[in-house]
């Protein structure tokens, strides 16, 4: 298998598991949008170990980790500050349903911190870093 | 975040290497040497215009390619 075909074969997959996803949506059918993501996933394995090339490597991995630690800035950031402002907002006209929005994402970006923090723990003790 | 970008330039500036060369003297394509150190031919294209430093792994693996010492391919400018 050339990458040529490797990349259309994935793309095809994708196309395929959105369309069963769509379909199982809009019929309210979730064990058949579950089942559409499992065997996607299934033929994504597949072609990857009959692609026998490799895919990964150090600098992927590497491009990732400074893209991932860019969302991750971003996101919670953005998120803080989206919460701060419905929750004034909120409070400012007596609206309880922003509020409640609000105080939701202020919740969503603690959790987004607790995971980078819990994440960055064990892979600094994984690492050989400091206990402290 | 702008500490992190200068210092990869920076980087990128000091470690010069010669694969290009010493891949053209053992008659060697990008795909082949990406095949036999296990890495993709984008990870080789990046390291030979030198906007990718390899680990010191991927370093030493390619040194044993070439039966170099890895001072003789990765030069510190």
């Amino acid at each position: 298998m050339t990458q040529k075909q490797f990349f259309i074969a994935r793309i095809i997959i994708g196309i395929l598991v959105a369309i069963i996803v769509a379909g199982a949506v809009s019929i309210n059918n979730f064990y058949l949008a579950i089942s559409g993501v499992l065997i996607g996933m299934l033929f994504l394995y597949l072609v990857r170990v009959k692609f026998s090339k490799v895919v990964v490597d150090e600098r992927i991995v590497s491009v990732s980790g400074k893209a991932s630690r860019m969302t991750y800035v971003i996101v919670t950031l953005l998120l803080a500050i989206l919460s701060m402002f419905l929750i004034f907002s909120g409070k400012k006209n007596n609206d309880i349903a922003v509020e409640s929005i609000g105080v939701i994402l202020s919740y969503v970006t603690i959790l987004n911190i607790a995971v980078y923090a819990v994440s960055f723990r064990f892979f600094n003790k994984m690492y050989g870093g400091d206990k402290k | 975040m702008r500490f992190h970008l200068d210092f990869l330039i920076k980087c990128m500036a000091v470690i010069k290497n010669k694969i290009k060369m010493y891949r053209a003297e053992v008659d060697l394509t990008q795909e082949q040497l990406a095949e036999k150190v296990g890495v993709t031919r984008q990870t080789i294209i990046a390291i030979e215009k030198n906007k990718y430093v390899p680990s010191l792994e991927l370093a030493l693996k390619i040194a044993k390619i070439f039966q170099k010492k890895i001072e003789q391919i990765f030069e510190y400018q």
